[in-house]
């Protein structure tokens, strides 16, 4: 059963924060400069990337949110200005 | 994401720390998350060795196809399991009436399917040669279900072929479209290169399918063995072929969702004509990455089409009822059924 989260982070170093969106740019999509959507993550997917993202960061400084969202919160998205409506399709196509 | 698609011919793959960029020359023009991602098909594009790498690390099954939608080749992960079940399918398509049972249940449902389609047709555009063609078809399936030797339920699957497709342009409602027959290896017109593209995606889905329940999708029985070309996976798509593909690729035209002005006719860069004219009638037919897209994006909402399985009841989709089949493809090879049962389109 995968699951649809938010993850925004707050980093203040640089380096840091680039490791980071490389590692969430393999899990899902970056959507605001420090907003990442992950449509797909398993209980086990998200553990993992918690792990990894903990190891990364400096526990004094910076934080990283993951926010769950249901169907129902995914169908009642709203929206001001760019971007789109988030998607969980199981396929992409370029 | 389960599966990604690339359907730009002349772009190519590049991998960016744990996601793969969609590259045209230096412009990145999509990005694939590779978390998650089960299958990736990519039409005319190719790949770094990195990627190559990374792939089978992952074990993503991936699909390379010309540009016109023909198989070109997989990258697979071979899995060393179920060694039972091979040595069943290698037993059973090795005994010769074993071989022929299975064959003339496949032809056999596929010929029943296909007529029950066209008679369908007929009755809701009212063409006598559609119900003609159909009746044609119903005999030779009762023709095929007697047949005992191998070279006949061949022939009698051709037979039935050619009729089909000979009245197929009634099936074709919209205006500039024109169908004279099934060419293939490069498909020469729209319709063609549509159908040529569907059954490559259906004989993939069959070949996961197959590959999931562990049996060897290189050796068939209807289909011969020839190298490189997953036989079983081509037995077995046979019986989808009408009813997944034909009218997915149909219910684009007749809607006006892909128009003639969708496809860019190319030059073959191998030219293997007599003469100009030759090459000319030869020349593949390609859609325009719009369409492509487009395709694609019906063509997995179709798979995702809900329906009800007629042997357990429940509901399923396109997609879980080619799974399905292989399972109980499976099954009748261990042992475990009486026969092999196709899915019966004909009594829907």
């Amino acid at each position: 059963m995968s699951m649809f989260y938010v993850v925004c982070f707050d980093i203040s170093d640089d380096r840091t924060r680039y490791r980071v969106a490389k590692v969430l740019k393999g899990y899902g999509y970056r959507v605001q400069k420090s907003v990442f959507e992950c449509p797909r993550l398993t209980e086990k997917k998200l553990l993992t990337l918690m792990d990894r993202v903990d190891r990364l960061i400096d526990h004094t400084t910076d934080t990283v949110r993951f926010y769950r969202q249901c169907e129902a919160c995914l169908k009642s998205f709203e929206h001001v200005g760019l971007g789109l409506t988030p998607e969980r399709q199981s396929y992409g196509a370029v | 994401m389960e599966r990604y698609y690339v359907l730009e011919p002349g772009t190519y793959l590049r991998k960016d720390g744990e996601s793969l960029l969609v590259m045209r020359g230096n412009e990145a023009v999509g990005r694939v998350p590779l978390e998650g991602l089960e299958q990736l098909v990519l039409v005319g594009s190719s790949l770094s060795g990195a990627v190559v790498q990374e792939l089978v690390r992952r074990r993503v099954e991936t699909v390379l196809l010309s540009p016109w939608g023909q198989f070109r080749g997989r990258l697979v992960v071979d899995e060393h399991k179920h060694v039972a079940r091979r040595k069943a399918q290698y037993l059973a398509f090795s005994d010769p009436r074993q071989a022929v049972h299975i064959a003339r249940r496949i032809v056999q449902a596929k010929l029943k399917s296909g007529a029950r389609f066209l008679s369908r047709r007929a009755g809701e555009y009212g063409l006598m040669a559609l119900r003609k063609t159909a009746a044609q078809m119903m005999g030779l399936a009762r023709m095929v279900a007697v047949e005992e030797n191998m070279e006949m339920v061949r022939g009698l699957e051709g037979r039935g072929a050619h009729l089909y497709f000979e009245v197929f342009k009634d099936l074709v409602r919209a205006p500039g479209f024109h169908f004279s027959g099934r060419t293939k290896r490069p498909p020469r017109d729209p319709i063609n290169a549509l159908l040529s593209f569907v059954y490559t995606l259906l004989t993939n889905e069959v070949l996961t399918a197959v590959k999931i329940v562990g049996l060897d999708p290189y050796l068939g029985t209807l289909h011969t063995e020839e190298y490189g070309r997953p036989s079983l996976a081509c037995d077995l798509v046979e019986e989808w072929r009408t009813h997944l593909g034909d009218r997915l690729v149909l219910g684009l035209i007749n809607r006006r969702v892909v128009t003639p002005e969708d496809f860019v006719e190319r030059a073959v860069t191998a030219a293997d004509g007599v003469d100009e004219e030759d090459l000319r009638a030869h020349r593949p037919v390609e859609m325009k990455p719009k369409i492509a897209r487009a395709f694609v994006d019906a063509y997995e909402r179709w798979m995702g089409t809900s329906i009800q399985c007629p042997f357990a009841g429940t509901m399923s989709t396109y997609r879980g009822l080619i799974r399905d089949q292989a399972r109980r493809f499976l099954r009748f090879l261990m042992g475990e059924a009486p026969t092999y049962e196709p899915f019966p389109w004909w009594t829907l």
